[in-house]
């Protein structure tokens, strides 16, 4: 009978320490009740990065301005948060603003109800500022999804130190970008560094040669239609990809990096180019930066030599987005956020010179703009036609064979034939 | 059966024993296990279940899910699949293990206990590994395998050996190895922990009267230290055979499985399928299949243990 008292004894601690648990949680949360949290899901992560550190000001700007919000923040890396967001949607578990991509990789979650529909909250002053497509990319069946962050361009960035030094000019054309490697490649210096790790980079240097040869909307056609793909220029562009990787044109470490390495490296002057997206002018301009000052950019990449370039036409859009999860408990507390911070994002972008933004707003400052800015800002101004990367207008599915497939030839290991037939079942697929 | 006696103190002379019921000795059982038996089953069990449920579905986690029945394997096992080429992987992962860790292993702990007199600083030495953290670990070896300025190429570099220079982490004859080394590294105190352990749990006497009989360290470990230490080599060929499968993070974040996935493992095959081509069917397909194999590891292992236990 002891023991049983013994176990009866125990038995009745657990329920001491749980009630005293219980209790606990259930004061705190009496305290809280009248404080409205906000989970906000992120792609910040570098403080050194003006784009990055802007965000952060600007959550604190909101919970300043609003005592009555607590913001709970997270901030991942690209292909880190987009696992997250698709993991959490799967449990229907999305925070309440969160970043995003828009087209393709979000296209399920609007369609499925797990993100708010912001037509009711759009107003006519806010629709005036938004430059014209800006809301096209998180617009499912007509309803708008996603405030934009700001507009992604691909670019390749000159580091003229270096061409200064070794007397070199400014590659323009494909066979100048090869032979300018070569002398930097005999001087010890790495050409040119991209973020080869990551999803996509190598894949989107494909797609952006293949927009040179076959333009913006031949190049959107083939995300979706395998036929298209036959098109000889689409085997000149893999054709390209392979001579790079054999000349030895992209770094040594370019497989080692995702693009913030990239961009990171860059800064520190050894390497001559670099081929990542518009986001970075803030990083390659700031105060950390060895060529502050010292840069010279291309948009998409350099000419084809010997054929009809299509040079208005360009990989670029506004796939970030900032959306708000349907599930969350304060709708309007998140649509004020989730505007707060794409417009104060947006200013602070275009105020620093950091990125190309979505907003035409006159009053904004552009005094402290950037040559390097201001120059990518008239480049952008030039493009009539778009096209959004593969990465977001392809199925999600097929996204890491493609990109695998992409690396292999650039490695030399497969065959642009092998290169284009291999593309062409994935796209089937 | 006796009851069990749940006093510690019956046993001191001069108390009396107070036998429990059969009835009483279950229920204790009962709740005492209830707590694990229950997070076991919620978390080990269910979702096992819930893999093979998903299996059979192709979903990308988000629309609606359609039933495929067992395409889902098909699919992983066609020839060439990927899968097969991650199964290979493990293999080889495992075979390096027990074919190459697990003797250098075994050699350090046996040198540790009786060969040295640094004993207690070279068991703190191997031990250091262990407990850093992963991502720590991963970076220590990606700075060294760096290319332009990693420890690796700057010492063939001034040894003169630039020709063996490569990108370890990416190219395709060395990638594998770049990813596995690190975790071999490691890992190795954590054995040597278990075996050397096991090794000073040998009576001294059976030891000395070796040693008078003329036994060199050698025939030391091979008549009798080895034999007396089975159980904790079949621990550590069970975490290393299971651990095989289910190796993942150290491979992810040195390697991420590639390049063309030349160092991917199951896991990161799974981890691809599910949370960047967002195949939950396929990729719940490959978990399973996972778990199956542990399953299979571990009773294989029992099993020839057993046999070798009777041998002698």
């Amino acid at each position: 009978m002891k023991g049983l008292n013994r176990i009866g004894l125990l038995l009745l601690l657990l329920v001491f320490t749980a009630g005293a648990v219980f209790a606990g949680g259930s004061q705190e949360q009496a305290e809280e009740d009248d404080q409205i949290v906000l989970e906000v899901w992120h792609g910040a992560t570098n403080r050194d990065d003006p784009a990055h550190a802007a965000l952060f000001k600007v959550l604190e700007d909101f919970e300043a301005m609003n005592p009555n919000v607590t913001i709970v923040e997270s901030g991942q890396t690209t292909d880190n948060l987009k696992t997250k967001i698709r993991a959490a949607a799967a449990a229907n578990e999305l925070p309440d603003v969160f970043f995003t991509w828009g087209y393709r990789f979000s296209e399920d979650m609007g369609k499925t109800g797990l993100l708010l529909d912001i037509s009711p909250y759009l107003d006519a002053e806010l629709t005036a500022k938004l430059k014209p497509g800006a809301l096209d990319a998180a617009t499912y069946n007509g309803k708008p999804y996603g405030l934009p962050d700001n507009g992604w361009i691909e670019m390749i960035y000159f580091n003229t130190i270096l061409f200064d030094k070794y007397g070199l000019e400014i590659p323009t054309t494909i066979d100048e970008l090869i032979a300018v490697s070569k002398v930097f490649r005999e001087n010890g210096v790495q050409p040119l560094v991209v973020g080869g790790k990551q999803n996509n980079t190598i894949l989107s240097i494909w797609e952006r040669l293949s927009c040179k040869l076959v333009g913006a909307e031949m190049l959107n056609a083939s995300y979706t239609d395998a036929s298209v793909l036959d098109d000889p220029r689409f085997l000149q562009a893999a054709e390209i990809i392979y001579r790079l990787g054999e000349e030895k044109v992209f770094a040594d470490t370019c497989y080692n990096f995702v693009n913030p390495d990239a961009a990171n490296a860059f800064t520190t002057g050894t390497y001559a180019m670099a081929g990542v997206n518009a986001g970075f002018v803030g990083l390659f301009e700031g105060p950390k930066s060895k060529i502050a000052g010292h840069i010279e950019a291309v948009p998409n990449i350099v000419n084809i030599d010997g054929v009809e370039n299509y040079e208005k036409d360009n990989v670029m859009g506004f796939p970030g987005q900032w959306v708000i999860g349907s599930r969350t408990e304060a709708p309007d507390e998140a649509f004020a956020l989730m505007s707060y911070i794409s417009q104060s994002l947006s200013k602070n972008f275009f105020e620093d010179g950091t990125h190309q933004i979505a907003y035409s707003v006159p009053e904004w400052d552009a005094s402290n703009q950037s040559k390097l800015y201001k120059s990518i800002d008239e480049m952008s101004k030039s493009f009539n036609k778009l096209v959004m990367a593969g990465g977001e207008s392809r199925s999600q599915s097929i996204g890491p064979d493609l990109s695998n497939i992409a690396i292999a030839l650039s490695m030399n290991k497969i065959t642009p034939e092998e290169f284009i037939a291999q593309m062409k079942e994935l796209t089937d697929q | 059966m006796q009851g069990i006696s749940l006093h510690a103190a019956d046993h001191y002379e001069g108390q009396k024993e107070i036998p429990m019921s059969k009835k009483q000795d279950n229920a204790a059982i009962f709740i005492f296990s209830f707590p694990a038996l229950l997070i076991f089953t919620g978390i080990g069990v269910f979702t096992i279940f819930a893999s093979l449920y998903y299996s059979t579905l192709e979903w990308n986690g988000i629309l609606e899910p359609v039933f495929v029945g067992m395409d889902n394997y098909a699919k992983i096992f066609e020839p060439g699949s990927i899968f097969l080429t991650s199964l290979v992987n493990s293999l080889k992962l495992a075979g390096i293990s027990l074919f190459i860790q697990l003797p250098v292993v075994l050699f350090i702990s046996i040198i540790i206990s009786y060969g040295t007199r640094a004993e207690k600083f070279f068991r703190t030495v191997y031990f250091i590994p262990v407990i850093m953290m992963t991502a720590i670990t991963a970076q220590l070896w990606l700075k060294m395998y760096d290319p332009v300025h990693g420890l690796f190429n700057q010492l063939l570099g001034s040894l003169g050996l630039e020709s063996l220079q490569r990108n370890w982490t990416v190219d395709y004859d060395t990638a594998l190895a770049s990813a596995i080394v690190p975790g071999f590294w490691q890992w190795m105190g954590y054995y040597m922990l278990i075996l050397y352990t096991g090794i000073k749990s040998i009576s001294q006497d059976l030891i000395e009267a070796a040693k008078i009989d003329g036994a060199g360290l050698f025939r030391q470990s091979i008549q009798i230290i080895i034999p007396m230490i089975l159980p904790a080599i079949k621990i550590c060929v069970t975490i290393m055979l299971v651990g095989s499968m289910k190796a993942f993070d150290l491979i992810y974040l040195i390697t991420k499985g590639g390049p063309m996935h030349v160092s991917e493992v199951p896991t990161i095959t799974m981890f691809i399928e599910i949370f960047d081509k967002y195949k939950y069917g396929t990729g719940s397909a490959i978990a399973l299949l996972i778990v199956i194999s542990c399953f299979v590891y571990t009773i294989s292992i029992n099993s020839i243990f057993k046999r070798i236990d009777k041998t002698q």
